[in-house]
């Protein structure tokens, strides 16, 4: 067989002249950072970037160098990496270590209290999906690099969790982060606006999987508003999920409600609460007992929401 | 408290007058070439902002208005200020402008509305990219064309349809229009233009479209430019085509015509759109060609011109631009016929008044003397010979036109075949067959004396050649076949091998049914010579070598192969007739012997006598007379004569001297047919090289009164002396001979149309009395084509005899087969 080289076993050339600054052609800067990148991966990767550099009589092509003032620096940064890997943090744990190879992958990044532990229910047993379209045996993409080990409590387990099952553990360098939803949802808003190949698609689906962990959170209300705001009305692809969402965790079909939907640009936290309280009386049905082997033993007796906001 | 602001922009309504007015400048900027250092990220990000608030379509309309103000004032003005005199004086009102004033003017619009246009589309092209957003979302989302698309539709509808101020009120898109068509006609004319200007306008009636659609068949280049042009081109070339047909001759025309398609070709691929040449070919083969090219090929230098005086370079065009407009070329092909038909019809008169005019002299002076006939008969082979070769020229001729300038056309081919059958074939020239015959016999006879192989090969394929034109086979076949046995009983050929090299080359062209009875003919040749070698040494076994002894050489025939009826000359001899010349007795003993010997070889097999096809050498004494120098001396020479002449020379062996024999009692003796017998003792008593008869009295007709004796006074100049006989070689038939053997041939065809109609009908059993004679008249293509008529009575005389009967229930007139 002939040894097939990849760029996980072998450093990427790109990755490295990124890296070490060398044969750059372009400049971003935003806020306080700057990145220095290369037109053909820039370019190619992201439409605005093309024309901007191209663009005659505009002072980026003559300057080289693209000012983005409108844009959170750290969701650049995260830009910058997905062009180079098609990844940024936070990330699913597994795919936690190959963001470490490119040197714009840490950034301030605010903690979770509790390392929260997730159990495979799919890809292994067979098992049926979680209610409603949310697959919930994607891994949690909230998982960042440190730089510097720290401990994150891990929450406890949850008292009906089955004994069988995958549970990632904690690797080491990583941390949860406590805002994957902003996060991905903006990732989300900047594809749409610089035309990001591929990342649409990649943070929708990160946005996705952090929803069964991080619905029940401030979190969830800020990313919301993002995605009704930050993209175009016809855009559903976050939107779908948070309706889904509202469905399965909420009880609610938002979309049964006439205008309810339009209004989600604007919730607060207190409608939020209001809203979570509402159909309580409806008993939470499949949750964890669908199959021999458990579903998801997801909802703790407490919710974290609460704890933190007590 | 969330720790980063969100990127959402709720509640921060944008102020739109104020971001349009920033993205306004900057499009100023970009339209009017002032622009330097914009930031594109700072106008991108504000159309951005603007339509993610929603306000795409104010967006999205305020750019159109931009775009349509700057049109309509700041463009529309530039162009209007190109407008001079020259260039919008119209083509009619000639006399006020120099065709050249006109291409300057022209070419000044035409500059400045390729800036225009290239202007509009560098600028769109920037503002297309600032509002990148816009058009993916917003028009998408509402299915508006995209900002840059629009923009063209505006500068169709602000530029190239504002009013002119010219006569004819045309708008911009027409004066263009006009002025690109001017140019194309003065450089048809001999100018030289900018082509390469008149391509990028060319270019942008391309880009542009009727409406907002944008399917193909809208684009303004097809819709408007493209119309005129085919419209202005046919009126060109059809008056161009009137022009060269009126002043110059066919090749000239064809020469002009190849001349405008490749020019229009050219001009397609330099100046206009290569859409436009297959349409543009169409109109210039339409009107050039297709519409003129029957004038071009009945021109008086069309193409009887052309073949006429071997102008093949002018043929080749005259072919090609027929095949360009119709695949058959139906113009050339009958023009090309008519030719062949026509100068073969000369070739048959010529032949036809050879022949004639010595006939008629020869038949005037039919009751004088022989060698005058025979003379006479010998032109007519002259003209049969001349003939041939004259066809085979008019072949050849052909078939280099053919090849080089139409191109090994199999269509052509096969119209020049067809009418060298029509004429070769021509009912008014009823002597091919009998002609082509003629040719070979007289090639197997001296033609090919001292020629090389390959010439004699040659020779014989031009023979082929011929032949494969022939429609009655059958007729060729019975020609042959006497001038063969002629031949081989004359010993007349010059080459065995020869002939039969002709032989294999007719069974290759013709098939064996042809020639399995020629080759029969030669197979008893042989058979023959083994026979006289054998009853010659069957003789000598006998006994004592008798000096007086007749030394026979004999030919045995089988009557069904060979062609015995049409061999005596006179064709109204009967077999009974002719067996019955007496032979006189020492002839007859060694006759009986060989009947004998044959009789003991092949028992049962009858044999019949032809003495009027053989000849004799016959040792003659004549009485010693005074010679011119005094002396005497018995004088003795070889007679070589007939057989009838040898029968009737013996008669005088018995005769004292000084007595003589009436016509009557030699007739009487021998009992030799009347015409052969006066034919015998006219070479024998009138021809004055040969009088060794003397006749009373002296006249050149034999009569029965006339008297004949022994001519002792004879002199030769040679000890060998032929007596030739009138009328016995391979000649052209006489009329009457001619209708004898039509008699004949048709006789023979009647067996085999019957033999043909019994073989369907056997197979059939009942069939339609169209389908039959159809498949009767395939059946015998190959061998000679049967008049219908013929047929009928056929059916009619089968009916008769009971092979057929009629279906008397059917509707249509059919046949059913009686087993």
């Amino acid at each position: 067989m002939w040894p097939s080289l990849r760029y996980d076993i072998v450093e990427s050339p790109l990755i490295k002249a990124v890296n070490i600054e060398e044969f750059c052609d372009l400049v971003l800067t935003c806020g306080d950072k700057t990145f220095h990148v290369h037109k053909a991966v820039v370019c190619a990767g992201a439409d605005f970037f093309r024309k901007a550099s191209q663009f005659p009589v505009g002072k980026e092509a003559e300057d080289k160098v693209i000012n983005l003032p409108d844009d959170d620096p750290e969701m650049i940064r995260r830009m910058v990496m997905f062009l180079y890997l098609l990844d940024y943090d936070p990330t699913a744990s597994s795919d936690c270590e190959r963001l470490r190879r490119i040197k714009h992958c840490y950034g301030p990044v605010e903690q979770a209290s509790h390392y929260h532990c997730r159990f495979n229910t799919g890809t292994f047993f067979g098992s049926e999906p979680a209610p409603g379209n949310l697959q919930s045996n994607m891994d949690c993409a909230c998982v960042v690099q440190i730089p510097k080990d720290t401990l994150q409590p891990e929450s406890p387990r949850p008292p009906q969790a089955p004994q069988t099952g995958f549970q990632h553990s904690r690797g080491q360098y990583t941390v949860q982060a406590a805002n994957p939803l902003t996060i991905h949802a903006t990732m989300y808003a900047l594809a749409d606006k610089y035309q990001i190949a591929g990342l649409a698609k990649s943070a929708g689906a990160k946005f996705k999987s952090c929803m069964q962990d991080h619905w029940d959170s401030e979190d969830f209300i800020n990313a919301v508003q993002i995605a009704y705001t930050s993209t175009p009305d016809t855009d559903r692809g976050l939107r779908d999920v948070i309706v889904q969402a509202m469905k399965d965790w909420f009880k609610l079909d938002v979309t049964a409600m006439e205008g309810a939907e339009d209004k989600l640009g604007t919730m607060d936290e207190l409608s939020f609460l209001l809203l979570k309280s509402w159909p309580k009386s409806t008993p939470q049905k499949g949750f964890g007992t669908q199959n021999g082997f458990g579903g998801v033993p997801m909802k703790t007796e407490k919710p974290r929401f609460g704890s933190r906001y007590q | 408290m969330p720790l980063f602001r969100p990127q959402g922009l709720h509640g921060d309504d944008i102020d739109f007058e104020n971001t349009w007015s920033i993205i306004a400048s900057a499009f100023k900027e970009i339209h009017t070439k002032n622009a330097s250092r914009l930031s594109y990220e700072e106008l991108y990000r504000h159309a951005y902002r603007i339509v993610l608030k929603k306000k795409g379509e104010e967006l999205y309309n305020r750019v159109h208005q931009f775009e349509q103000d700057w049109l309509g004032h700041e463009v529309r003005g530039s162009i209007l200020s190109l407008f001079s005199p020259n260039l919008l004086a119209d083509a009619q009102s000639l006399g006020s402008t120099t065709a050249n004033e006109r291409r300057v003017a022209g070419e000044r619009f035409l500059k400045g509305l390729k800036q225009a246009w290239g202007d509009h589309q560098v600028c769109m092209s920037m503002l297309a990219d600032v509002l990148m957003y816009m058009d993916r979302v917003y028009c998408q989302d509402n299915r508006r064309p995209s900002i840059y698309n629009a923009a063209m539709v505006l500068f169709q509808k602000e530029i190239l349809q504002s009013a002119t101020s010219d006569v004819a009120g045309r708008v911009v898109l027409g004066l263009l229009n006009h002025v690109i068509l001017d140019q194309i006609q003065m450089e048809r004319d001999g100018d030289v233009i900018d082509k390469h200007l008149i391509k990028s306008c060319v270019y942008m009636l391309g880009d542009l479209y009727e409406d907002e659609l944008e399917s193909d068949d809208q684009r303004l280049y097809t819709t408007s430019f493209e119309r005129e042009y085919l419209e202005t081109s046919r009126g060109f070339y059809r008056g161009e085509a009137e022009l060269l047909l009126r002043d110059s001759d066919a090749g000239a025309y064809c020469k002009q015509a190849r001349r405008r398609i490749y020019e229009e070709e050219e001009r397609c691929k330099s100046t206009l759109l290569e859409v436009t040449m297959p349409k543009i070919q169409k109109v210039v083969e339409d009107e050039l060609i297709k519409n003129r090219i029957r004038e071009v090929v009945d021109m008086e230098s069309g193409v009887r011109f052309m073949i006429d005086n071997d102008r093949l370079t002018e043929l080749n065009l005259v072919y090609d631009l027929n095949s360009r407009v119709d695949d058959k070329k139906d113009e050339v092909t009958r023009a090309v016929q008519k030719r062949i038909v026509a100068m073969g019809a000369d070739v048959n008169n010529a032949a036809l008044a050879a022949s004639q005019a010595p006939a008629a002299a020869a038949e005037a002076g039919d009751k004088a003397k022989g060698p005058a006939q025979d003379k006479g008969l010998n032109q007519q082979t002259v003209a049969a010979i001349k003939w041939v070769e004259d066809v085979l020229e008019l072949k050849d001729k052909f078939d280099r036109i053919w090849s080089e300038s139409f191109q090994s056309d199999i269509l052509l081919q096969s119209a020049l075949t067809r009418s060298f059958a029509d004429f070769i074939n021509s009912s008014a020239f009823p002597r091919s067959s009998e002609y082509i015959s003629l040719f070979i016999d007289e090639n197997m006879k001296k033609g090919i004396k001292g020629k090389t192989e390959m010439e004699i090969d040659m020779v014989l394929d031009k023979a082929i050649t011929l032949l494969r034109y022939i429609q009655d086979k059958d007729l060729f076949e019975r020609y042959y076949k006497k001038h063969l046995c002629r031949r081989l009983l004359m010993n007349k050929s010059v080459s065995n091998e020869v002939e039969k090299q002709m032989i294999s080359k007719m069974k290759i062209e013709l098939g064996n049914n042809f020639t399995v009875k020629l080759e029969a003919m030669f197979k008893d040749m042989a058979i023959s010579e083994e026979l006289t070698a054998g009853f010659k040494t069957h003789v000598e076994g006998l006994g004592e070598k008798d000096p007086k002894r007749i030394e026979l050489g004999i030919n045995v025939l089988t009557s069904m192969t060979w062609p015995l009826e049409t061999m005596g000359g006179a064709g109204d001899d009967d077999e009974g007739r002719r067996s019955k010349c007496n032979f006189p007795p020492s002839i007859d003993r060694i006759k009986r012997g060989f009947e004998k010997y044959y009789n003991q070889k092949h028992s049962g097999r009858q044999l019949t006598w032809l003495a009027n096809m053989g000849s004799a050498d016959v040792k003659a004494v004549f009485p010693k007379v005074q010679q011119r120098d005094g002396s005497t001396k018995e004088r003795r020479h070889d007679l070589n004569v007939s057989t009838y002449g040898m029968v009737i020379l013996l008669l005088f062996n018995e005769l004292p001297a000084e007595e003589n024999l009436t016509f009557e009692e030699i007739q009487a003796q021998t009992n030799i047919p009347q015409n052969d017998l006066i034919r015998n003792l006219q070479s024998l008593a009138v021809a004055p090289k040969t009088r060794i008869l003397i006749k009373e009295p002296m006249s050149k007709d034999v009569k029965p009164t006339d008297r004949f004796s022994f001519n002792e006074g004879f002199t030769g100049k040679f000890v060998k002396i032929k007596v030739g006989v009138v009328s016995s070689g391979n000649k052209v038939e006489s009329d009457r001979e001619r209708r004898e053997t039509e008699k004949k041939n048709d006789a023979s065809r009647e067996y085999q149309i019957e033999a043909a109609v019994v073989r369907i009908m056997k197979q059939r059993k009942e069939l339609l009395h169209q389908q039959l004679v159809m498949e009767t008249l395939s059946q015998l293509a190959g061998k000679f084509k049967p008049e219908v008529n013929m047929i009928k009575k056929r059916i009619e005389n089968l009916i008769e005899r009971e092979y057929l009967e009629r279906i008397d229930t059917a509707e249509m007139d059919s046949y059913r087969y009686l087993a």
